[in-house]
């Protein structure tokens, strides 16, 4: 067992938004997700639907969940934290975690280290004017961001730590050794962290973590499978997920120098890709898995960053790919030190390795060999122009042709599709024109006696359109046939984004056919039925 | 002995009459001489207009207009067939296409891979390259003249690769081989009148012609939407 110190930022995302003194929330769809005291205060909880939310608090303010930002944000707090220790794992932007006993050593004892950690870490987080953060040490990460956990929680209330010292040890719960099942015992089984699980285990009676270790281990194998067992280790005070400050061997460790430095984030993650797939590949045959992975860059100048970064499940190759983006991402915005010259080494090191069981794949949600071989064609392009160069249609709600359907950089969540498709009234009707033009070409159309065409109030034209040109040169056209106008007064309840406009079908003698629209008086062409 | 026989057919084809003689001829043949997974499907209105009723895996087809509006719709509509049977499709370089258009002539948006601009000189080759090895069926729209040797390259990769490159070519700037070669002659709207009415339906007349049992140039007519 390593002694393990965990800190613990609390509401990590909204601090790192740089709302953490108003009421304000993050929100991942339509879930909250993070919340600051202010908005806590008011009623706002974790898991909360935006509408409860906001009913709860009128004047609550909503951020979208990034976790680039959160990561970022938090930079400067890990190398706080890493200059009390070299070995600091970041397990989440918010949590790091770093080996006890020798800091503590030094510091002059456990209680002693966290005090002075915590009065460091207020100095980088109260600029945001963050909370100041929780620390849980114990025989294990995972009983110790735990004890920080619930050291937070019954802190609330307490004074600040930046006026006594009182405040300061109200914030850190210190589990004596050897004492983590005991001190777990009590504790409900929802703290686990598998909220499936817990919810199937309150509803059998099973609602202390100490219910839970009393049980036999093979039977809790046999019922709830291998999210059980790891459960039940946990439960009973055994972390698979030790700190392990010892070198890797060779075999765990990818690197790669590139020959020209590298200046564009992407770049690199493109590259660090390939360098995943091939970390894994070397697992993957002994079925183990990476959990906890060193990230180390160095660039063209000779400085260097490096990073240790944990889940508990074992890393996917896009989860590794992720962390080198963060970690890059933070460098490049940190306060300190800011890489002046191009990156030309990266390696991956697999710090810790577990018994990887994998994951039962939904029959019918797995991915066919086709789209395994689209996406991986995909990633390529996008490695190459970039990641929104890449996109997916999604069909939306609107009227124009460009409305009804949204264009998705690949990988990103596809929202909308089916159920928008209700009717919208004044929807350009059907055949949709095959070429758009992204922005409208302005056009003239005349009526048979040479006066500009306009439409009324009341959606009529004031005389038959006669002849069309392109501006500011084309060659007049004469229209053979039309239809419209349908007037379009769309979002007439938002100044802003109010807009009124009215749309035509034209044939030409040429025997083309063409969409316009007349916004302002003015026409213009925003298709063509080719 | 198939392929002349459906030649025969073909050379005939266009007429609306013919057209069921040739899907009759097209289904009975398709098992003996064609194995199903070298073709990719087309739609019921395509199926009377293609030399061999279907897309050959690895062909180029270039889709043009002369003189008349229309080749966008039609390569769609080559397109919707190989998506309609579950392939996947891509979109390249094709920043005006209307996503919605394609959508309606039948092709999945969950199957579909689009890249709006190639980006420079030296990616686009690559970019579609890489296209041919992860989907079924590309459509292609150059905006500037294409080198020859460069299209000969990506004639060949798609061959390779057993993708369709459908290439449509509305300024004349695919200089390079195709395997068939359609060309909207005339397309007339029908539908709409003078302040009245909508565009709804164009009847095409196509020239068709190519290699290998496209070899006799046909003329043929269709109406899209059916």
């Amino acid at each position: 067992m390593i002694r393990t110190l965990v800190v613990c930022c609390p509401d990590w995302p909204v601090v790192a938004a740089g709302l953490a003194d108003r009421p304000a929330a993050v929100l991942r769809g339509n879930m909250i997700v993070a919340c600051s005291p202010p908005a806590r205060a008011e009623g706002v909880r974790l898991h909360q639907r935006r509408r409860e939310a906001e009913a709860a608090c009128p004047e609550l303010v909503f951020v979208a969940e990034d976790v680039g930002r959160d990561v970022r944000a938090f930079e400067p707090v890990v190398s706080t934290v890493a200059g009390f220790t070299t070995s600091v794992e970041v397990s989440r932007p918010g949590v790091c975690s770093l080996a006890v006993r020798g800091p503590a050593r030094y510091f002059g004892g456990e209680s002693s280290l966290a005090v002075q950690l915590t009065q460091a870490v207020a100095g980088v987080v109260s600029p945001l004017k963050g909370p100041s953060c929780w620390i849980g040490i114990a025989d294990s990460p995972f009983v110790a961001r735990l004890a920080a956990h619930v050291a937070g929680e019954s802190s609330a209330g307490a004074p600040d730590p930046g006026s006594s010292t009182d405040g300061v040890a109200a914030r850190v719960l210190i589990i004596p050794p050897g004492e983590s099942a005991t001190w777990l015992a009590d504790l409900p089984v929802g703290l686990l962290g598998n909220r499936e699980l817990a919810d199937i285990l309150n509803r059998l009676g099973i609602r202390r973590i100490g219910e839970l270790a009393a049980m036999d281990e093979g039977l809790v194998g046999g019922r709830f499978g291998a999210e059980g067992l790891s459960a039940h280790r946990l439960a009973r005070g055994i972390d698979d997920h030790a700190l392990v400050p010892s070198e890797a061997s060779p075999d765990l460790t990818v690197g790669c120098e590139l020959e020209s430095p590298i200046d564009q984030v992407d770049t690199v993650a493109f590259i660090a890709a390939g360098m995943a797939e091939e970390l894994l590949g070397r697992l993957a045959p002994h079925g183990l898995g990476c959990t906890r992975l060193l990230v180390e860059a160095a660039t063209e100048q000779g400085e260097k960053l490096s990073r240790w970064w944990r889940t508990d499940w074992p890393f996917t190759a896009k989860a590794m790919v992720d962390r080198v983006r963060w970690q890059l991402e933070g460098w490049i915005s940190s306060p300190g030190e800011v890489p002046s010259a191009g990156i030309t080494f990266v390696r991956l090191t697999a710090g810790e390795v577990v018994q990887h069981y994998g994951r039962q794949l939904d029959l019918f949600a797995a991915p066919s060999e086709a789209s395994r071989r689209v996406e991986r064609g995909v990633a390529r392009i996008q490695g190459l122009l970039g990641h929104a160069s890449v996109v997916g249609a999604v069909l939306a709600g609107g009227r124009g042709p460009l409305e009804q359907v949204a264009l998705v950089p690949w990988g990103d969540p596809r929202q909308g599709g089916g159920k928008d498709r209700v009717p919208w009234p004044g929807r350009v009707p059907s055949p949709a024109p095959a070429v758009v033009y992204g922005e409208h070409l302005a056009v003239e159309l005349i009526s048979a006696a040479g006066d500009p065409v306009a439409v009324t109030g009341r959606g009529q034209v004031s005389a038959p359109p006669a002849r069309m040109r392109r501006l500011p040169s084309g060659r007049f056209a004469e229209v053979v046939a039309w239809a419209g106008p349908w007037p379009v007064d769309e979002r007439w309840w938002d100044l802003n984004s109010h807009r009124r406009h009215a749309r035509m079908q034209l044939l030409l003698e040429d025997g083309t056919a063409h969409l316009l629209v007349i916004e302002g008086g003015n026409w213009a062409l925003e298709a063509t039925y080719d | 002995m198939t392929s002349a026989a459906a030649a025969e057919v073909v050379a005939r084809a266009g007429r609306a009459s013919d057209r069921s003689d040739l899907q009759r001829l097209g289904t009975r043949f398709r098992p003996t001489s064609l194995a199903g997974e070298h073709l990719l499907p087309v739609t019921a209105a395509l199926q009377g207009v293609l030399p061999v009723g279907g897309l050959i895996r690895g062909s180029t087809v270039l889709v043009d207009a002369q003189r008349a509006s229309g080749a966008t719709t039609l390569a769609l509509e080559l397109l919707a067939g190989p998506s309609l049977g579950g392939y996947w499709c891509a979109l390249a370089g094709v920043s005006q296409l209307g996503c919605l258009a394609a959508v309606e002539r039948g092709i999945d948006p969950s199957q579909l891979v689009i890249v709006p601009s190639l980006g420079a000189a030296d990616r686009w080759m690559q970019v579609l390259a890489t296209l041919f090895d992860s989907v079924d069926a590309v459509l292609f729209a150059p905006r500037t003249a294409v080198r020859s040797s460069d299209a000969r390259r990506l004639v060949t990769r798609s061959r390779d690769r057993g993708s369709v490159l459908v290439v449509l070519d509305r300024e004349k700037s695919w200089p390079g081989p195709s395997d068939l070669h359609c060309t909207v002659t005339s397309s007339v709207w029908s539908g709409l009148s003078r302040g009245h009415g909508l565009l709804s339906s164009r009847s095409y007349r196509l020239e068709v012609s190519g290699r290998g049992a496209a070899a006799r140039p046909l003329l043929a007519s269709l109406q899209l939407p059916a």
